[in-house]
């Protein structure tokens, strides 16, 4: 019997559609990553305040803001 | 004795600028220890190869007949180099910060260890100096002997009653300054801090 066309169009999803799909949920889960990251860094500043302490604290903020920003990105541009 | 002004160092004497939740007044940090910068060498070569692992990953493909230039347009290739290169640097700062926040502190007055032992699991732990018994510093194999680091065992009457200062740089003059600083505290009247 030969497939219906919705569910033929529906078996062949591209890569592209895989692929942002992918990085989307990954991308979920790392801003989360980078949010305890960047909390880490603000407890132990405040527990072993050091030198570095201002220069860590802006790295995590920046990369937690780079996570987010490319999510939007990958979300809305893709 | 002179201050260490160098807030990567491994064994710290009198760092300069550091200070720890719950310092009481007067109370001076003596000796600041992370763990030996050979350690990180693992964690590198993981960076190296992660940096990597796209180059080796798309030749690869190509071998079992999936092109990747053709299957996915120009801007989904950048984006997905863009979130590895971010994971990438995410993982070399997760490394970076567990390294820098593993921490051992010997103080006039205590010992401290902040055990930093994953993103959700860290802990902290003090003993007085009076509390102290007894001080085992061991260097074991190669690299241990070569760059002199290795482990500092201090048994402790405290509720946590053994501290082990992991990988420390000089363990033999980390037990000696332990030591000293024992011998002046038992010197000290009841609750006086100097």
């Amino acid at each position: 019997m030969p497939i219906d066309g919705s569910v033929g169009s529906f078996l062949q999803v591209d890569a592209g559609f895989l692929t942002k799909a992918f990085l989307v949920l990954f991308l979920i889960f790392y801003s989360v990553f980078a949010l305890i990251l960047f909390r880490q860094i603000q407890i132990m500043n405040k527990k072993l305040p050091t030198a570095l302490s201002p220069i860590l604290r802006f790295v995590g903020i920046v990369h937690l803001g780079v996570a987010l920003a490319i999510t939007f990105f990958v979300v809305g541009s893709f | 004795m002179p201050h260490t002004h160098n807030p990567l160092a491994m064994f710290a004497q009198n760092p300069y600028g550091v200070s720890f939740e719950n310092q009481e007044k007067g109370e001076e940090i003596v000796l600041l220890l992370r763990a030996h910068i050979v350690t990180l060498i693992p964690a590198l070569f993981e960076i190296i190869f992660l940096v990597c692992l796209p180059f080796v990953i798309v030749p690869l493909l190509s071998i079992i007949q999936v092109d990747i230039a053709k299957s996915l347009s120009g801007g989904q290739v950048f984006w997905l180099m863009a979130v590895w290169y971010l994971f990438v640097f995410g993982f070399s700062l997760y490394k970076f910060i567990f390294w820098y926040f593993n921490v051992y502190l010997v103080t006039n007055e205590r010992i401290v260890d902040f055990d930093f032992r994953g993103i959700l699991h860290k802990e902290t732990a003090f003993a007085n100096l009076n509390q102290i018994q007894d001080v085992t510093p061991k260097v074991i194999g190669f690299f241990g002997t070569f760059f002199h680091f290795g482990n500092v065992f201090i048994q402790t009457a405290a509720a946590k009653n053994e501290f082990e200062f992991n990988a420390v740089e000089r363990p033999d003059d980390v037990a000696r300054t332990i030591l000293e600083q024992v011998r002046k505290e038992e010197a000290e009247s009841p609750g006086e801090i100097a």
